[in-house]
């Protein structure tokens, strides 16, 4: 105890040299702690992204992510709703689920017959309450893209895809460039072409694309319907409600006949990604399953699970494949993670520049106490001296160079914390905004460091340890010091 | 009458300092014994081996040749955290530029000794204050040695090297930074306190107020004892200058 105020009073013995030396430790510190608030909040946000698309997990045939596009019909999952029943009551999983939802997944030909443009789609069936769910799911309370000033003309408008509108949907906004339905705010802007308090009119499916309800084949299932191909060439805009139409051929099997549907433009709107906003249609999974399997009830063919608590995702992925296992051994299900590799690239990506910037840093606080004990070393040589001839050993000696450390690392640390917290809140109020890579929108630059307050625990930690192993060398070499040899020292 | 008590004995000590590829002698084969309660005074001219001396039955440094007994234990055969143990027990030093620890206040100084010997709290502060009582700086427990006169830093100096009633206490030079007034009361006090608690002390100096007040009296030239002899009066004269 003597010992530690002993070296209390010897940190602020030089106090000038002291001050500086903590506060290089506090900014080191302050440094670290916003760097990884920001790797933090820039995961979060990958997660955010990720998981309000696909969900934390998805169920569906094996290789549907890998297959699937080119076969969509092949893969519907059967008794979807059935499966669902079975997951949601299950006493372990159930209270897991905060949304379980079923989605069609497919590709094929959009064609707008008024320009005679047409593009290669992606198209994702949705049921739109579900969908608003998981576009409005933000566990980690960051700032959402739509939500900011900057990008409201790309998000303005919306519900992309409503129940009272069968029929319409939304558009990625390059898909809509391409296709030359009329932007009025111009290219990579949100093209808002419904009224949403006077919906459009739910549109008559195109009547010789749909067999009978009661599930009549076209009339020849392996030729293509040229009926059908030939009522789909006529332009189909609807000028009742003023909304553009385009017409989505796709193929639900291969070498099956091609089926045709009218979709009325909601919206244009930017997704996750460029390539999405390329390709991405967004339509009511009724009217999807309408295209896939005409005249027959909703198929899906995937199960999308929002967890009310992404921690439980390998918990609650483990318990599906238990009852896939037993029930249904055709499916197969995915974590999040396992569907999105780039998270992991990206999160690996940011991991090395945050070791990499770690260890700049500490190699400043290294070197900023190495320099300060060393000053202090040559100073009290006499006094290492004295006190080793008065029978103090060379633990003790070494012991008293690196408490002084610790206590200039422990102020350095907390004095970090603190200046850390100030401009962490100040940060997230100054609303910097960026453009993510690949994106149309701009989002905010944020730092978390109040929903995990470990990485304070880390800034201040690294300032202790980094101060104790800067201390190592000095502290030892004062402690091996000849006694005579420091008792000339002058 | 009994013999007299051997306390430290140098057998044909020598020491020797590298300096590049020079080697320097700094003692020469030096044998003497200092008896238990004695008052040595080791003189001669600068660069003459005195603190050498001084340092080797000090214990802060090994002889290149030759050993050093303490109290019949050969001190070369104790490792560094043993020596320090046993510097911290038995052994009090005095320095000429009074070497006190500048962000301890005078008790603190003269407290920390028994710290290292963890004594306990009550005895520390009784045998701490008692100590600054005897060297006359009650008054000035509070101060930092950087509030102190040369004088008054020596006497806490002192107070430190006998708090823990060590056998021996090495001075060296303990005058050299006083004026003559200070520097005499100072050797006064030494004496006395030798004579109050029986500890032995060892000076190294070349200021002859000291020498003429030594009990013994060795002069070392060139590292090696030129003379080595008793004085006549053995009674400190601190009385007359007090």
């Amino acid at each position: 105890m003597h010992d530690l105020m002993l070296a209390l009073r010897n940190a602020s013995r030089n106090r000038r040299r002291s001050l500086v030396t903590v506060f290089a430790l506090a900014l080191c510190s302050t440094g670290l702690i916003l760097f990884a608030g920001y790797v933090l909040a820039t995961f979060c946000g990958d997660e955010t992204r990720t998981t309000s698309g696909m969900g934390h997990l998805q169920i569906f045939r094996r290789d549907f992510p890998e297959k699937g596009i080119g076969s969509p019909a092949a893969f519907a999952i059967e008794d979807h709703l059935e499966l669902q029943k079975t997951l949601r009551e299950d006493p372990l999983l159930g209270p897991m689920i905060n949304i379980l939802t079923g989605q069609l997944t497919f590709s094929g030909l959009a064609n707008n017959y008024e320009k005679n443009t047409s593009a290669a789609f992606v198209g994702f069936g949705v049921d739109p309450d579900d969908y608003a769910v998981f576009s409005s799911w933000n566990p980690f309370g960051l700032a959402k893209p739509e939500l900011l000033p900057i990008n409201e003309l790309l998000y303005k408008g919306g519900p992309w895809v409503a129940d009272d509108d069968l029929q319409g949907g939304s558009l990625g906004i390059g898909l809509a460039e391409v296709l030359e339905i009329d932007p009025p705010n111009g290219p990579r802007q949100a093209t808002v072409i419904n009224d949403t308090a006077n919906p459009a009119p739910v549109a008559a499916p195109t009547p010789a694309a749909i067999p009978s309800p009661s599930g009549g084949e076209p009339a020849d299932s392996d030729l293509p319907n040229f009926d059908v191909l030939e009522s789909a060439a006529a332009p189909q805009t609807d000028t009742s409600d003023g909304r553009p139409r385009i017409e989505l051929l796709c193929v639900p099997v291969a070498g099956a006949a091609p089926n045709v549907q009218s979709l009325a433009v909601r919206a244009a709107r930017p997704f996750e990604n460029v390539q999405l906003d390329d390709r991405l249609v967004l339509m009511h999974i009724d009217h999807a399953s309408n295209l896939l399997f005409p005249g027959q009830p909703t198929q899906v063919n995937s199960l999308r699970i929002l967890l009310n608590d992404g921690e439980n995702t390998d918990a609650a992925a483990a318990r599906i494949r238990e009852i896939l296992a037993e029930k249904r051994p055709e499916l197969e299900c995915r974590t999040w993670i396992e569907l999105a590799p780039f998270y992991l690239q990206i999160t690996a990506y940011l991991k090395v520049i945050f070791l990499f910037m770690l260890s700049i840093i500490a190699s400043i606080v290294v070197f900023t106490i190495y320099n300060t004990l060393s000053a202090a070393i040559i100073e009290r040589t006499v006094e290492i001296g004295t006190l080793r001839a008065m029978g103090v050993n060379r633990a003790r000696i070494a012991g008293l160079f690196i408490s002084e450390a610790v206590f200039m690392g422990i102020a350095g640390g907390l004095l970090g914390v603190v200046l850390a917290i100030v401009l962490g809140i100040s940060f997230n109020q100054m609303d910097i905004l960026f453009n993510p890579p690949s994106t149309d929108y701009y989002t905010k630059v944020e730092v978390l460091i109040f929903r995990y307050p470990m990485i304070l625990v880390f800034g201040f930690v690294i300032s202790v340890v980094a101060a104790v192993i800067s201390a190592i060398v000095p502290s030892v070499n004062a402690s091996r010091m000849a006694i005579v040899d420091a008792l000339r020292h002058s | 009458m009994s013999e007299p008590e051997i306390l430290v004995e140098l057998r044909g000590v020598s020491r020797e300092y590298h300096l590049g590829k020079t080697i320097v002698p700094a003692l020469v084969d030096v044998s003497l014994e200092i008896e238990r309660g004695g008052f040595v005074v080791i003189s001669g001219p600068s660069g003459s081996g005195k603190s050498t001396l001084l340092n080797l039955i000090g214990c802060i440094d090994q002889p290149s040749r030759g050993s050093v007994i303490f109290d019949g234990k050969d001190v070369a055969t104790l490792s560094d955290r043993d020596l320090s143990a046993f510097r911290a027990r038995r052994l009090g030093f005095i320095f000429q530029s009074f070497n006190l620890v500048p962000v301890l206040t005078t008790f603190e100084n003269v407290d920390y000794p028994l710290r290292l010997r963890n004594v306990p709290t009550a005895e520390r502060r009784e045998r701490t204050g008692t100590m600054l009582e005897a060297v006359g700086l009650k008054d000035q427990v509070a101060h930092r040695p950087g509030e102190l006169s040369g004088g008054e830093r020596q006497r806490v100096a002192i107070a430190r090297a006998l708090v823990t009633h060590p056998d021996l206490v090495l001075a060296d030079e303990p005058t050299a930074n006083l004026d003559s007034a200070t520097g005499e009361k100072i050797v006064d006090l030494m004496r006395e306190m030798r004579e109050r608690l029986g500890t032995t002390f060892v000076i190294a100096t070349h200021d002859p107020m000291v020498a003429k007040r030594a009990q013994r009296r060795i002069t070392i030239r060139d590292g090696r004892i030129e003379s080595d002899s008793s004085m006549a009066h053995d009674q400190p004269e601190a009385n007359h200058h007090a």
